[in-house]
């Protein structure tokens, strides 16, 4: 489970931890030390006292020693504990074990600072006695619920509540009276509930079902569902209550589940609403089908991992996780410029033919797939940068992932922006000009041909803006532009060509609905439900929900 | 009615196109001169080249294959042409003459395909079955179906298939054309949403739980079908004889009232609109009469090409449709035919020298029609054929005949190297007598001419040691000729930049 991975709050709980943790691996306290040098001592008692020592003083750094021991990769050289690692390809060419100190962690290194390796494992290894493996274990378990690390932590927390292990329960009781973090606290509560589920009483396990109930996750829900076969034939009111907390983990579950379908419709509506506005404008503006829209996305995809590319062999690897800023620019003027350049090479001159267009189009979309395939090659992945890594959990099991989340505000400014070019700027003024009345814009000394050019430019451009988040969540090929383009035509069409807004809603209904309508059906099924919906809607309303206004039912 | 004046004001002027005896076309001419397209001469001319295509498909190739001189797998694969040249008659009378744009021909062609396909799967339809996988066809065995589902049942009758696999598409396309039409989705509109059902009908046959073989398809047909001299030469001849009728039937449609007003519709709906007619029928008409041709062509594809996979309903595949009639020619059914015919071959000649360089050529294609030539082939051939019957051209065709005829010989005696296709060495001998029936300094005859030579010294082998590479992952001379080629098209462009902007179809495809 990833408990809040990255964001701010992370470097606060870790700076609150090591300075309120009394030991770090450095100073690892004398009682501890001899407690780990005592671990193999003949005394029987000697070697209780270690491991009580161990627990009740030790901390996290000591796990890796005490995993060390287990397995029989610990040495005492000399009075020095040293564990051996895992062999590696020495500077000799030689497959030999790292020595490593074992309370620092790092490698022994000689007089003139190289490190050593050792052939075999030495005769003088520790090893665990057999019959107190159990004890080792379960103080490695203990030692993890303190880990410094609130990731591993919380991971050990809710280990101990899988296994419902009951020998932890005190530890993790005095752990929560400590008043903890928030997520930590949250954590601990769940695991002590659902240890209790299996080991408590009467009292406790209707409690502990009412706490998971509460809770609501996925988990909490996994633990009732295998107490309930536990307590099936035996306390009736224990079981009805788990089932109350099941139904009420249920209802939960079934609103996580439509928050997170609303959560990806919104990012699939925002990056259709990106294409569908290149789409539209074009489309309105200029009667062309641009079926080669598409292939400028993928265009754009291209473009930013070819950015990537190139911030990975010419520049600093620091500042490779910065190439997606530029690889935003570069893929809407590549895209841009491709668009302008088809503009003025093809469109042109086809104006008044929309159906041909939409073959000369089809037919540019096969050579630049083409093209970008002879280059590029075929399916490629992206590494995305660091800083989109990651997810924000908003709730329990509510997970949006930042990438996601990145794309959605990425869009919603390209649309802010492309809105604001078109309202105020202009070009913008000259474009809605020349799409309200071609022929008085001409006449009143509009340069209509040049507007056509530069919003052709604009539109393909903003397709490359939204081939430029693909690569964030999914792999790119060559092809990937015609599943797009499809969507983004039954925008348009659902949208109109009256208003930019129509295409907005448009898009963010398709990706709602689809998302919506995949948990009952199956994708596929979904899509075709959607697509007859669509066609039901147009019954409705032929030219979209903002039809453009002209004079001639026949007139667009 | 060739005087009806509603029709004419609707644009839709052009002389009904029906065979008439000679005696019956002296009386025309004597009478309405201005109605009739053509001299007396033409009419034969084209006649007799009609008649001689047809004899040479379907009486000579057969008889030549019987002989052993034509390979049975180059009869097959123009056998499934012929299925395509149905397919495009249909697209020719939507589009061409109706002026609707359709993508989702293909899957109407696979809807007809599929009922075929479910009867020849079956046992009783000589398909292919074991008893371990309890004697159905055999991908039911791994979707964990052990019974035949009932709604199969029926297409073990070779007619219910028959008449399902034209009735089916017939309906979907009278409720889909109908709910399309009667909110008046037009233009572009239309073929968006056609696209759109296209690819929704893909992705569900795609599912296996259709219990139609997924991804996979329907295959394991009784394989004599696509292997036996006899099979395939009375597929070839069936499909030929359907298409003959289909044709037929399709001219009798466009040269009646009704194809009139086909045309009325392409070219001014609005005012066919007030005069009391009802576009909504007459479109509809024409996308039922669309779905049925290629359904019927679905039909007579599958047994020819022994599998039928999701893979042909792509928008992909109909749009690729499309381009066989745009290339042959919009509003004429021979040129529709004939570029369903010409392109597939290109297709297979250009995707087995080179596959990767494929893609180009297709998209040079539906660039070069749309922007070159908007009449597609009609338009070089009527300019050809005007010319050999005013017999101004008579000695070039002699001459280029003769060189034909040499090169045939040089072939024949092996002096000439070992050749990969026989028929790229026919393209090149057409090619010499078209380019010598040109008009050899006009742009189209150098690049004729250039393509002849081009062919003849790939086909003789004397292609020169420098263009023999390859240079991204296609050779080297077919990028020369593409230079070649597009410089020739950019001359031509630049002449004829004013005359193509604003260009119509309506201006130019007719005459």
């Amino acid at each position: 489970m990833r408990y809040f991975k990255r964001p701010f709050g992370v470097f606060l709980i870790v700076m609150l931890l090591s300075s309120l943790s009394p030991m770090s691996s450095h100073g690892m306290s004398e009682s501890v030390r001899q407690a780990l040098e005592r671990l193999h001592d003949s005394n029987k008692d000697v070697r209780q006292q270690a491991y009580e020592t161990l627990t009740r003083k030790g901390d996290a750094s000591v796990i890796p020693i005490l995993k060390a021991f287990l397995t029989g990769l610990l040495e005492n050289r000399d009075g020095e504990l040293v564990i051996y690692g895992p062999r590696v390809q020495t500077p000799q060419k030689k497959r030999e074990y790292p020595l490593l100190d074992a309370l620092t962690g790092k490698p022994v290194v000689n007089e003139k600072g190289e490190p050593q390796y050792a052939e075999e494992l030495g005769p003088a290894r520790m090893k665990a006695n057999r019959t107190e493996r159990n004890t080792i274990t379960q103080i490695i378990k203990a030692l993890a619920l303190q880990h410094s690390d609130p990731e591993k932590r919380i991971g050990a927390i809710l280990a101990a509540g899988d296994k419902a292990d009951f020998s932890l329960l005190p530890v993790l009781q005095k752990q929560l009276e400590a008043n903890p973090q928030k997520i930590t606290k949250q954590a601990l509560r769940g695991s002590v509930a659902r240890i209790l589920m299996v080991h408590g009483n009467k009292e406790e396990k209707i409690k502990a079902a009412d706490v998971l109930g509460k809770e609501g996750s996925a988990r909490a829900g996994s633990s009732l569902r295998k107490a309930l076969q536990l307590e099936a034939n035996r306390d009736p009111e224990i079981v009805s209550a788990i089932r109350d907390a099941m139904i009420r983990i249920d209802r939960y579950q079934s609103w996580i589940k439509v928050a997170q379908n609303l959560f990806s419709g919104l990012s699939l509506g925002s990056i259709l609403v990106l294409m569908a506005l290149g789409l539209a404008v074009i489309f309105g503006l200029m009667g062309v089908i641009n079926m080669a829209h598409g292939e400028f996305m993928m265009l754009g995809a291209f473009t930013t991992y070819a950015v990537s590319v190139g911030f990975r062999l010419y520049l600093p690897p620091e500042i490779y996780s910065y190439y997606f800023l530029v690889a935003v620019p570069a893929a809407f003027m590549l895209s841009a410029c491709a668009g302008w350049l088809c503009e003025w090479a093809l469109i042109r001159h086809l104006y008044g033919r929309p159906l041909e267009t939409l073959l000369a189009t089809w037919g540019l979309s096969l050579v630049l797939i083409q093209s970008v395939r002879v280059l590029f090659g075929d399916t490629l992945s992206l590494v995305p940068p660091e800083w989109l890594k990651g997810s924000l959990e908003v709730s329990t099991d509510l997970v949006f992932p930042i990438n996601r989340l990145f794309i959605i505000g990425f869009c919603t400014l390209s649309t802010l922006l492309f809105y604001l070019i078109v309202q105020r700027t202009k070009l913008g003024l000259l474009l809605r000009s020349t799409v309200q009345d071609r022929e008085t814009a001409a006449t009143l000394g509009v340069p209509v041909r040049r507007v056509d050019g530069l919003t052709f430019a604009l539109g393909t451009g903003l397709a490359g803006l939204a081939g430029c988040v693909i690569p964030l969540y999914d792999k790119i090929n060559p092809g990937m532009g015609q599943g797009y383009v499809v969507d983004s035509f039954m925008v348009v069409v659902l949208g109109g060509l009256g208003k930019l807004a129509g295409v907005i809603i448009g898009g963010m209904g398709l990706g709602f609905l689809s998302k919506f309508i995949e948990p009952f059906l199956h994708a596929v099924y979904g899509k075709t439900a959607v697509l007859a919906m669509i066609i039901v809607f147009l019954q409705w309303r032929p030219s979209g929900l903002f039809p453009s206004k002209v004079r001639l039912a026949d007139d667009q | 009615m060739k005087n009806d004046p509603a029709l004419h004001l609707c644009g839709a002027q052009d002389l009904p196109r029906r065979t008439y005896t000679t005696k019956q076309l002296e009386i025309i001419m004597d009478e309405e001169p201005k109605y009739f397209d053509g001299n007396l001469a033409l009419r034969t001319f084209r006649r007799r080249t009609a008649l001689g295509v047809w004899l040479f498909l379907f009486a000579v190739i057969p008889a030549l294959s019987w002989l052993g001189l034509v390979d049975l797998t180059n009869v097959n694969k123009l056998g499934r042409y012929l299925c395509f040249a149905v397919v495009a008659l249909g697209i020719d009378i939507l589009w061409g003459y109706t002026g609707l744009l359709s993508l989702c021909q293909a899957f109407f062609f696979c809807m007809g395909g599929y009922a075929m396909a479910m009867h020849l799967s079956l046992p009783q339809g000589g398909g292919y079955v074991r008893p371990e996988y309890h004697n159905i066809p055999q991908f039911f065995f791994f979707n964990n179906v052990d019974t035949l589902p009932s709604w199969w049942e029926p297409f073990s009758s070779l007619s219910f298939s028959l008449v399902a696999a034209v009735l089916i598409p017939a309906m979907i396309a009278t409720v889909f054309g109908f709910s399309i039409f009667r909110s008046r989705v037009k233009g572009v509109y239309f073929s968006i949403i056609t696209q759109a059902v296209a690819w929704g009908a893909f992705l569900l046959f795609c599912r296996n739980e259709m219990l139609l073989g997924g991804t996979n398809g329907l295959t394991n047909f009784h394989p004599a079908l696509d292997r036996d001299f006899g099979w395939i030469v009375f597929f070839y001849l069936l499909t030929g004889g359907v298409l003959t009728i289909l044709f037929i039937a399709a001219r009798y449609i466009t040269g009646s009232r009704l194809g009139r007003l086909l045309v009325a519709v392409r070219d001014k709906e609005i005012l066919l609109n007030s005069m009391a007619y009802r576009p909504l029928l007459i479109k509809l008409f024409a996308f039922v009469v669309g779905a049925v041709y290629a359904a019927i062509g679905g039909v007579l594809y599958v047994p020819q090409n022994g599998i039928i996979t999701p893979n042909i309903m792509r928008v992909e595949d109909s749009i690729w449709m499309i381009i066989w009639v745009a290339l042959g020619g919009r509003g004429r059914l021979w040129g529709a035919m004939v570029g369903a015919l010409l392109v597939n071959y290109a297709y297979s000649i250009a995707t087995s020298d080179m596959p990767r360089a494929w893609p180009f050529l297709e998209g040079g294609m539906f660039i070069a029609v749309v922007m070159f030539f908007p009449t597609g082939l009609v338009g070089l051939w009527e300019a050809f054929e005007q010319d050999i019957v005013s017999g101004t051209r008579v000695s070039g065709i002699g001459a280029a005949l003769i060189i034909g005829i040499l090169a045939l010989l040089v072939h024949k005696t092996s002096l000439g190297p070992n050749i990969p296709h026989n028929l790229t060495f026919w393209v090149p001998v057409v090619l010499v007598a078209l380019a010598l029936a040109f008009d050899s300094i006009s742009l189209p005859g150098l690049a004729l001419a250039v393509l002849t030579l081009f062919f003849t010294m790939e086909a003789l082998g004397l292609v020169p040691q420098a263009l023999q590479g390859t240079w991204l992952g296609v050779p080297v001379k077919y990028h020369v000729l593409l230079v070649i080629l597009g410089g020739i098209g950019i001359v031509k462009h630049l002449r004829e930049w004013q005359h193509l902007i604003g260009r119509r179809y309506e201006q130019t495809a007719e005459h």
